[in-house]
């Protein structure tokens, strides 16, 4: 019989980082094709995409025609943000399993310098009147977190510094400078207490991911990985938002449970850094650490590549190296593959990589959030 | 410096107008079966989904459970008004809100009181409700 594992078998991050002259139809097809080619496949072989809101047009079913996907079965069209797509991955993962599909492709881009998105939301009105920004948004969770945990600005400024010496390594990463702590604290204050560079980069670009059957994993001869565990979870003031923990305090305890793990079992971990308080929430919720703890924990540099506990964003992150379209988890998701695989640049590749933990946050953590953790696993034929 | 008026009219921004009357006293949607606090209007109850839903007087004083002041970077019709503190207020009654304070930013920290007050739009014909510090 054969066997109906899902193995993502495909990954493509774009090069690109300011793209003014692309259309987004077509920047898709290049990120789409770029992790088709990746994979050792064709447009012909895909059955099922997987899109967000970002998708133009009709959804799947403007992007399948464009993409030259005619043999779908299989359309997903989510929003949660920057949670969309390891969650998407995990989805994708059952389908296969469950006979629904064969070849996946999980699909995002944005041309951020140019593309607006969304419509207003329904508290528009009472909220956006009051004049909050992004950054805004994550200041108040950190403002909070600082208060209860006594966490400072300097042991957030350690989460950019370590994306710094990550990037420094990536020959496609937005920026490539190495940060220091007082660079952070002496750049200007955006919302308080986060400083310029306490906030991700905005990028265009874009990645994508294909999973497929064994059978058909197996015929292209391309590393493999798995999706070993995943939890998904939506907060916002109905579910007790208390500001100094992430939606991944809910989400983390039922990947680690579905998976049969535990944070010790794992080797890497790729944590969507809108903001260097994310990544410390994050770590917290994520059990790397104890709650209160993430400032200390980063300050004394266990997140970075050879030298801490649980490197972090080996890449660079949405930090320094890309963030396209404000939605972290592709990229995300993407540098754990490599990771997996063994693809990244030696200076920063985990030894013997066996589980990588994805950990995406959309919408914003301190209003209403969506966060999607996943543990994907090394497989060896 | 006291912030400005309201630049934007809230009836300009969004679907869900404000209840009327909202240029004070406050009031919050409150269901009158179960009692739960919405921070803002919905058209059922979200947590009984009962229809019998009043816009309900509050105090209009709670605390500051969060804050940050924004120096860059705003929305385009704040622009002008910025440094401008935005906070999470717990009120009295319980539900939290987001909503400006009109301080100073070094004079607002977590756990001050604050209270309501109604602040003019840009176009001078409705007002808006915003937090000072209650001392």
């Amino acid at each position: 019989m054969v066997s109906t594992r899902a193995h993502i078998v495909g990954a493509f991050e774009h090069p690109g980082r300011r793209l003014p002259d692309t259309t987004l139809p077509n920047l898709l097809t290049e990120i789409a094709y770029g992790a088709l080619a990746d994979a050792g496949l064709a447009p012909r072989d895909v059955d099922a995409l997987f899109t967000s809101s970002e998708s133009p047009g009709f959804g799947a079913l403007s992007l399948a025609e464009h993409l030259g996907l005619g043999h779908l079965r299989y359309i997903d069209n989510t929003e949660a943000g920057g949670a969309t797509y390891p969650m998407q991955v995990a989805r994708a993962a059952r389908a296969i399993e469950a006979g629904e599909c064969t070849v996946a492709l999980i699909l995002m881009g944005g041309v951020s310098s140019r593309i607006a998105q969304f419509s207003a939301s329904p508290e528009a009105a009472f909220e956006d009147s009051m004049g909050p920004t992004v950054p805004s948004y994550y200041a108040l969770a950190a403002q909070r977190h600082m208060h209860e945990f006594g966490t400072t600005s300097a042991q957030l400024a350690a989460v950019r510094v370590a994306a710094s010496m990550h990037a420094q390594h990536n020959p496609h990463a937005a920026m490539r400078n190495l940060v220091t702590v007082e660079e952070v604290l002496d750049s200007p204050l955006i919302s308080d207490p986060l400083h310029r560079l306490d906030c991700c980069l905005v990028t265009d670009g874009g990645g994508a991911i294909v999973l497929a059957r064994a059978d058909v994993a197996r015929s292209v001869r391309r590393p493999s990985v798995t999706v070993r565990g995943a939890g998904a979870a939506v907060r916002n003031q109905y579910s007790l938002l208390d500001m100094t923990s992430t939606a991944a305090a809910v989400s983390a305890p039922r990947a680690y449970e579905s998976a049969g793990l535990t944070a010790d079992d794992i080797d890497y971990a790729s944590i969507y850094d809108s903001f260097t308080i994310t990544v410390v929430m994050s770590l917290e919720d994520l059990g790397f650490c104890r709650k209160g703890q993430g400032g200390a924990f980063v300050a004394d540099g266990q997140i970075i590549a050879g030298a801490g506990r649980i490197p972090v964003n080996t890449d660079g992150g949405g930090l320094s190296n890309n963030h396209p379209d404000f939605r972290g988890g592709m990229i995300r998701t993407i540098e754990a593959v490599r990771q997996l695989r063994g693809e990244t640049t030696p200076a920063v590749q985990v030894p013997d990589c066996e589980l990588a933990l994805v950990q995406a946050h959309g919408g914003s953590i301190s209003t209403r959030a969506a966060s999607s953790t996943v543990i994907l696993e090394r497989h060896d034929w | 410096m006291p912030l400005p008026p309201f630049p934007v009219d809230p009836v300009a921004v969004g679907d869900i107008p404000w209840p009327a009357g909202y240029q004070g006293p406050l009031t919050l949607t409150r269901c009158d079966d179960c009692g739960t606090w919405m921070s803002y209007p919905r058209p059922m109850c979200v947590n009984c989904m009962s229809q019998a839903l009043t816009e309900q007087p509050v105090s209009g004083e709670g605390v500051v459970y969060t804050f940050t002041c924004i120096r860059r970077g705003a929305p385009r019709p704040y622009t002008a008004a910025l440094p401008y503190v935005i906070a999470v207020v717990e009120l009295r009654e319980g539900p939290r809100i987001l909503t400006q304070v009109d301080a100073p930013p070094e004079s607002v920290h977590i756990g001050a009181t604050v209270r309501v007050v109604y602040a003019d739009t840009a176009s001078g014909d409705k007002a808006l409700p915003r937090y000072v510090l209650a001392h």
